[in-house]
């Protein structure tokens, strides 16, 4: 156990959080997984987060958000090209029938590969996802909508999460913010906020008079900023949050400041 | 089409629609980024996915064949006697023209008394559908001298002499024809006018392999049709093993019972009429099979969700759709490396069997502007190139709009907006309200009138003060507003 009597407050905070940051690192590396087994979420900034640099083969991977226009849809969109790299086909499981196929094409999602399961009961969509991922030709299964927006399916996320394991694919799996206090069979969970403009971190807020006038809105009209919430991740310390900035244009997302701790509630997990 | 002709569709194509920003370039030719792929031309193949396509006609005429040349790229259908099952022939063709352009393909179609005027007409007519009526050379006078499928010689010689339509041939004698510009085109000619024979080789349309059982007695019980059904089809997929046919559609027909005798009209001689319809159960496979035990998982996948809708006396099982176990299947995804290709096959069997094959679908990009209309869904169908026939696939022409939202609601939602200076200030969408900080537009989508209904719509993407993103526009003229996506 080091000793950190002989520096001050700050000096042993910030040891601390290095030997933090070297446990997750060394969690990381040493696993007993190779290089095929982890797909890049396709945001380098996100995979520096990560202890595994990415995801993992044969998970979940679960998006919390609150209501409409957060934007984790393109968040989690970003994974579906480097998970197709090596072969696969991507699943979305769209009961609304929302995806939008023309901005996946612009994401470099190759639609040729993508297909689309619209069932019309609840029932049924989760029993697509669990034939989705139990299938080894499916590289990535998103279920697209709130497919299990009830606290009380936890045991259909752990048949999923065992589809998963089987099957050897990523099950990307978007869920109401409401269910973050809930356990859970993701291997990683992530919290997505909307940052109001002039918050904490964010670029401060356009001057009321600019709203009227089309020259004075387009540069903040390119880009926006969310908070990032790592709830909890199999192998990793304590959650972690980031401020990312999503430029509409092109679609890049960048990490603009991590923040040091995560504002969330204490991370809630059934594995 | 000549290997120029294609660079130069292909440049056309780049010109006017730029590579879209971050698409995989899909060839490099001298450090050039192309749009399209070049594959070695392969009439075999061509002519094999013809005689697939053929099997469609099927459904209209028993009477279908190949174009008898060496390069064929036409379906002849003799529907003699079948048009008034559709409507008429104009209505046929209708049906004819929208069951190809289910499968992701354009034609052109002409109904004529002749092969010849009938080809004719569907390269060089007018109109995508053409009903011949009236005397055949009054229709073919104003056609092109091409539209006679005659050799490139004889079309060289007919140039020289500016003989450039049929109705100028047809004014020329008989006698001096075969001696100026050879036998063929009077061969041609008199084939379009009805004057001379051509003769067509029809394929033949395999008969379809049934089982059935007879009960002695009316039965209801499901376990006991459930035994039943697996043995027949046991029997079936044997039956098609000993002929070494696959299928790709199999219909399970459950026959109910005839009315006892003393209810029937002495009058009545149609059997039919003393049954209930028989219930019914159709199976149609991505990708066709053999294979019992893949039938069965597939059955009861719909077994489970079926209702029987009383007893029932005989059970019929039939394969449709039957192709050689030697025809070669194409891959259903372009890239099929890495060996997965059969689980994906029956994860898609699965889902179709459970959701419907409606419920499963893949997107395509069209060239449309409402972002409604900007994507086309399309089935999966076996036997069909992953990059469909014709001339402008629609890729070419499409754009995949970075600009959209991820979330595209299938129905716009009404919007109460309050306005300042024409733009958004505030949203009201249910219970929930809005206020916009930020406001980005107008981008105007309109359709033009002489498509269809005049559409006029202004986009703005509006970021709301608690960092929201959504897509809204204002329906002009009639001045109302609706949330159309998010994200």
């Amino acid at each position: 156990m080091p000793q950190y009597h002989d520096g001050s407050r700050a000096d042993t905070l910030r040891q601390l959080a290095s030997r933090l940051r070297q446990l997750q690192a060394s969690r990381g590396t040493t696993a007993h997984r190779t290089g095929r087994e982890i797909i890049s979420s396709g945001m380098p900034d996100l995979d520096r987060l990560l202890p595994d640099g990415g995801f993992r083969r044969g998970t979940l991977v679960e998006w919390l958000a609150d209501g409409p226009g957060t934007g984790v849809e393109r968040l989690l969109l970003q994974v579906v090209p480097p998970a197709l790299q090596e072969g696969g086909v991507c699943l979305v499981i769209d009961p609304r029938q929302e995806f939008s196929p023309a901005l996946a094409a612009a994401m470099n999602i190759d639609l040729q590969r993508t297909l689309l399961v619209r069932p019309g009961r609840a029932e049924d969509a989760v029993w697509a996802a669990e034939q989705s991922l139990r299938c080894p030709g499916v590289a990535v299964t998103i279920a697209w909508n709130e497919l299990l927006d009830r606290s009380a399916e936890n045991r259909i996320l752990r048949r999923l999460q065992l589809a998963a394991e089987t099957g050897g694919g990523l099950g990307v799996l978007l869920r109401p913010a409401s269910l973050q206090g809930q356990p859970s069979w993701a291997d990683i969970r992530l919290l997505v906020r909307p940052v109001p403009p002039g918050a904490r971190g964010a670029p401060p807020a356009a001057p009321v008079h600019s709203l009227h006038k089309e020259t004075d809105v387009a540069p903040e009209g390119v880009r926006h900023w969310m908070e990032l919430d790592i709830l909890h991740c199999r192998g990793g310390l304590g959650s972690r949050a980031a401020f990312l900035e999503i430029d509409d244009e092109t679609g890049a997302v960048h990490l603009v400041s991590e923040l040091a701790d995560s504002t969330s509630s204490p991370r809630a997990t059934g594995a | 089409m000549s290997l120029a002709e294609a660079d130069a569709m292909l440049e056309y194509a780049d010109r006017e629609h730029p590579p879209v920003r971050g698409a995989r370039p899909a060839e490099t030719v001298r450090g050039e980024t192309r749009r399209g792929e070049r594959f070695p031309s392969d009439p075999e193949a061509d002519r094999q996915a013809l005689r697939e396509l053929a099997w469609s006609g099927f459904e209209f005429t028993p009477v279908v064949a190949i174009e008898e040349t060496d390069t064929p790229e036409c379906l002849l259908l003799d529907i003699a006697g079948c048009p008034h099952l559709f409507g008429g022939e104009a209505a046929m063709c209708r049906r004819v023209q929208q069951a190809f352009q289910n499968q992701g393909l354009h034609c052109r179609i002409a109904v004529a008394d002749t092969i010849g005027a009938a080809w004719a007409l569907a390269h060089y007519g007018r109109f995508e559908i053409v009903c011949s009526s009236g005397p055949l050379a009054r229709a073919l006078a104003p056609l092109p001298v091409e539209s006679l499928r005659l050799p490139p010689d004889v079309l060289k010689k007919l140039a020289r002499l500016d003989l450039q339509r049929v109705g100028q041939l047809l004014k020329l004698p008989r006698a001096v024809l075969p001696s100026r510009f050879g036998k063929q085109l009077l061969v041609r000619l008199d084939q379009a006018l009805g004057q001379r024979p051509e003769p067509v080789t029809p394929l033949v349309c395999p008969e379809p392999v049934e089982v059935e059982r007879v009960f002695a007695e009316p039965i209801r019980k499901r376990d006991w049709i459930e035994t039943v059904l697996e043995e027949l089809i046991v029997r079936l997929t044997e039956q098609l093993q000993q002929r070494q046919l696959v299928a790709m559609q199999f219909t399970f027909r459950f026959v109910a019972p005839r009315q006892p005798s003393i209810l029937r009209l002495e009058t009545d001689a149609d059997e039919s009429k003393h049954r209930r319809p028989p219930a019914m159960i159709d199976l149609r496979l991505v990708a066709p099979t053999d294979s019992a035990s893949y039938l069965q998982e597939l059955f009861a996948l719909q077994w489970e969700r079926f209702h029987l809708p009383g007893e029932i006396d005989q059970i019929v099982l039939r394969a449709g759709q039957l192709s050689s176990r030697k025809t070669r299947q194409r891959a259903l995804f372009d890239r099929n490396d890495d060996g997965n290709e059969a689980k994906l096959v029956a994860l898609l069997d699965r889902l179709r069997g459970r959701l419907g094959r409606q419920s499963v679908v893949r997107a395509r990009l069209t060239s449309e502007w409402l972002p409604e209309e900007l994507v086309r869904y399309e089935e999966f169908l076996h036997g069909l190139p992953t990059v469909t026939a014709g001339a402008f696939p629609p890729e070419w022409t499409a754009r995949a709009d970075g600009s959209l939202p991820p979330r595209l609601y299938r129905r716009p939602f009404p919007l109460d907006v309050v306005t300042c200076d024409d733009r958004p200030v505030r949203l009201r969408w249910g219970r929930e309200t809005f206020f916009v900080h930020d406001c980005e537009g107008p981008q105007r989508i309109e359709t033009g009138w002489w498509v269809r209904r005049l559409i006029r719509r202004d986009y703005y993407r509006v970021a709301t003060r608690d960092g929201r993103r959504l897509w809204v526009f204002r329906q002009q003229p009639r001045d109302a507003w609706f949330l159309h996506g998010e994200g």
